[in-house]
């Protein structure tokens, strides 16, 4: 095999065949009509909260937990820290669980069943998150009464989404894991090396770190969902006191009040929305990987 | 690797770009197509609040059956969608839960439905009724514990509503405390949410709208609905007028509807359309 | 190592079994032809859910075209320009747009759509606009995922097919898409599933219309709507919740297993 300096001159030698300018010309069209559409719905939010941001007071917004649109109060701390307690939590018992159930179906299951199996997480993924909502109030919050009191709050938010996002992770995970797999596992039985070294020394820290880079996909159906974490978080708008504080998250709040607001309240919501973006661009840029890939 | 691509190449040449293109084009097409061939829109578009709204589907669908010819659309968004498609035209008719606003002036509210606000606590509270004075404290969270209401010893759970909401705001004009005073466990949303989180919390009170209570209960719900300063929050007790907390739900004409929503809002509030009501277990003028 | 991973499996599979309980305990009243063909009454306490599983199979079915249609493409492109860092400031703004778009509100979607596709285009509350709406909330998804799935085919395939004076469309379309066509599939179950949990979005774009849709541009109550109104709005409206959800999930595992057997179809005819 050449080497790959030589090998990357040959590919900056432009194609100039016309099949070949049209297939660039439309994936540039589709990334183009891609970020337009992205684009639109970020300007959509912005220009919703326009008003509030010029109305507002933003030391209010960003330090005070009390949010009391009917008295003008609009302070989204609390909101803030409930959202990121929310989907850390989630994530914290999401990912061991479904990294560790990817690792089962790729290397320890015989082929059969886990194809089966990984068929009916799938059919679990598509579950509506009223469902997932459902089950978390009356199930999961009387199970956890006992620990921490109500059982509503921070606990059973964490549960319910990290039971909504475990699915995904799950298949994302074991397609991950299982790309080029036997023809690995073939050169390192030729090699010698026993089964449990290649997973784990081998395939595990490179697709962990393929995992990490797209893990948006995790992050950003955490922070986006809204209608299962709203059934069992509480609600309270405040900050938690306790592991087993009622918490509210930003998007609650809006899927809670936006039916029923009016004037600057609308747009004090919209300025959530613009609130969670910055979320989204604050955890992009805490975990290692993300940006780049 | 250098076979596989070969064989690759040679066989996947009628497959790949074919799914890929029609998927393309076809949403593409589909988009200028359906474009091109707009169909005029319904008759009657009802929006407003996510209360009223299933209600009015049964009696929009009796309406359309008793004459032939309309169409009547309902959709939600809650009672300011409803308010503001009718100052903007994108409706005909509005429906909200609540009372019409002292500035709202401009659109003419019809009443067609009673509602009433009952309170509702988890059966292993204790207690069957609460008076004024006592339901204020809990909310003030002044009260932290049933025993002192009479009830079992357990810590009160506390469920409010969100901001916004019809009750909420009727709650907070019967009894004269702000936002900010209530200290609650949990708030809620719709009114099943209400329900499905005082069954799943031990020791809660919740307030939410008479006919949700008096339909959960009539299927047996593990909810008790505590009685007012001795009055029951039953149906016949709003109907009749005994049952202080009540309001009504409003259809709202901004004067830009059409003749055929001028004819369902005399259906909805004649005798026809009050039976629906009644059916459908809201509680009928 | 092996103990864990499988108890982790067994705890998933219990937990998600349990929370299809309900579900499952309305099979006999579920698989019924006047329940899978007629009309909702009573509020959706009574009655069925034909129209509504009409619309949801327009609404997705749509959706997933778009959705591939679009984030295959822009996954291409992405692969396309970048082996290792992403250096190109397209791919970089792309990218960044796919991130943020991923974490936004399910209800901010819905409300977008509402003001966008159903009143600028002037769609109204309309099938098309939900789906389109629907597309636009799973394109993140899919592109990342079908993406990843580009980026674990073996790097060493480029300069294989530069090497033949294969071109690029060539070597995207003949060998890459060939050797990566599972993660794609899943890549396109993964969105259809996350479609299908959605209710929120389509409930201000496709609407709240129980009526049999009669074109693309009438309003038509999706099945997830439905499901969420039977739970959280209409009183007593439980059980028909459940009975909804457990047809959703039969469409999902027919669209699941129809994929598998595409994807066998495929298998076979690539050793061939």
């Amino acid at each position: 095999m050449s080497s790959p300096r030589l090998v990357n001159a040959s590919l900056k030698k432009t194609s100039t065949s016309r099949s070949d300018l049209v297939y660039s010309g439309s994936l540039v069209l589709a990334a183009g009509l891609a970020l337009a559409s992205i684009c639109a719905i970020v300007a959509f939010v912005l220009i919703e909260a326009l008003p509030f941001f010029r109305a507002a007071s933003w030391p209010e917004f960003f330090f005070s937990p009390a949010w009391f649109p009917g008295e003008s109060r609009f302070g989204a701390a609390a909101l803030l820290v409930g959202t990121l307690l929310v989907v850390l939590g989630a994530i914290f018992v999401a990912v061991p669980i479904g990294i560790s159930a990817a690792l089962a179906l790729v290397f320890y299951l015989p082929q059969a069943l886990a194809s089966r199996t990984q068929a009916v997480v799938e059919v679990i993924a598509g579950v509506p998150a009223v469902v997932v909502g459902l089950f978390g109030l009356t199930v999961v919050v009387p199970l956890l009464a006992g620990v921490v009191p109500p059982g509503l709050g921070l606990p059973a938010a964490s549960v319910t989404l990290g039971m909504l996002l475990a699915p995904q992770l799950i298949v994302n995970a074991a397609e991950t894991f299982r790309a080029e797999l036997p023809e690995l596992l073939r050169v390192a039985r030729s090699l010698g090396i026993s089964r449990e070294t290649v997973i784990l020394h081998l395939v595990l820290p490179q697709r962990l770190r393929i995992l990490i880079g797209s893990s948006t996909i995790l992050t950003g159906r955490a922070i986006g969902e809204t209608l299962a974490v709203m059934m069992v978080a509480g609600n309270v708008i405040q900050f938690p006191e306790s592991i087993g504080s009622s918490v509210r998250t930003l998007n609650a709040t809006i899927a809670l009040e936006m039916p029923y607001a009016e004037g600057i309240h609308r747009s004090a919501l919209a300025a959530l929305a613009a609130l969670t973006f910055a979320v989204v661009l604050a955890l992009r840029a805490v975990v290692p990987g993300q940006a780049r890939r | 690797m250098l076979d596989s691509c070969r064989s690759f190449y040679a066989l996947r040449r009628a497959r790949s770009p074919m799914l890929r293109r029609i998927g393309f084009f076809a949403s593409a097409l589909l988009f200028l197509g359906a474009h091109a061939a707009a169909e005029p829109k319904a008759a009657v578009l009802i929006t407003g609040s996510s209360t009223v709204a299933p209600l009015m589907v049964e009696v929009a669908k009796a309406f359309e059956k008793a004459h032939q010819g309309a169409r009547v659309d309902v959709q939600t968004g809650g009672s300011a969608r409803g308010v503001s498609d009718c100052r903007a035209g994108l409706n005909q008719i509005g429906m909200i839960s609540r009372d019409p606003k002292p500035d709202e002036t401009d659109f003419r509210a019809v009443r067609i439905a009673r509602d009433g606000l009952a309170f509702i606590a988890s059966p292993d509270a204790g207690v069957s009724g609460l008076t004024h004075d006592q339901i204020l404290s809990v909310y003030r969270g002044t009260v932290t514990n049933w025993r002192e209401l009479g009830g079992k010893d357990l810590r009160i759970a506390v469920v409010s509503k969100a901001e916004g909401r019809a009750a909420l705001e009727l709650f907070m004009a019967k009894f004269g405390i702000k936002s900010s005073e209530i200290k609650a466990q949990a708030i809620v949303g719709d009114e099943e949410q209400a329900i499905k989180t005082v069954t799943a919390t031990r020791g809660s009170i919740a307030y939410l709208s008479v006919s949700t209570v008096a339909q959960a209960v009539g299927r047996g719900a593990k909810i008790v609905p505590l009685s007012y300063n001795g009055n029951s929050p039953t149906i016949a007790a709003v109907r009749s007028g005994v049952y202080p907390l009540t309001r009504f739900l409003h259809l709202i004409d901004c004067g830009k509807g059409t003749a055929a929503s001028k004819a369902f809002l005399d259906f909805v509030v004649a005798e026809a359309g009050q039976r629906f009501i009644e059916e459908n277990q809201y509680i009928p003028l | 190592m092996r103990y864990l991973s499988l108890f982790s499996l067994g705890l998933f599979l219990l937990f998600a079994v349990s929370m299809l309980i309900p579900a499952l305990r309305e099979l006999p009243r579920a698989l019924d032809a006047g329940y899978l063909l007629g009309v909702p009454e009573a509020m959706g306490r009574a009655g069925g859910i034909g129209p509504m599983l009409f619309s949801t199979l327009l609404i997705n079915g749509l959706a997933l075209v778009m959705t591939v249609g679009l984030g295959l493409p822009l996954a291409l492109f992405l692969w396309e320009r970048g082996d290792r860092v992403a250096r190109h400031s397209l791919q970089r703004a792309v990218i960044l747009a796919i991130d943020l778009l991923a974490g936004t509100p399910s209800i901010v979607f819905g409300l977008f759509g509402s003001i966008f596709f159903c009143r600028i285009l002037g769609l109204g509350y309309s099938i098309l606009a939900g789906a389109a709406t629907l597309a636009v909330m799973t394109l993140p998804l899919f592109a990342r995922l079908a993406l990843d799935a580009m980026q674990a085919s073996p790097a060493a395939y480029r300069p294989l097919a530069r090497s033949l004076g294969l071109g690029r469309r060539t070597t995207a379309l003949r060998i890459l898409i060939p050797s990566v066509w599972q993660g794609l599939v899943a890549a396109v179950v993964l969105s259809w599933a996350r479609a299908t949990s959605e209710a929120a979005a389509l409930l201000f774009t496709a609407g709240y219309a129980t009526r049999w849709p009669e074109s693309l541009l009438d309003s038509g109550r999706a099945l997830p709507v439905h499901i969420f109104d039977l739970a959280m709005n209409v009183s007593g409206g439980d059980a028909m919740a459940q009975r909804a959800a457990l047809v959703l999930l039969v469409l999902t595992t027919v669209f699941v297993v129809v994929c598998r057997k595409f994807m066998q179809g495929v298998a076979q005819w690539q050793i061939t």
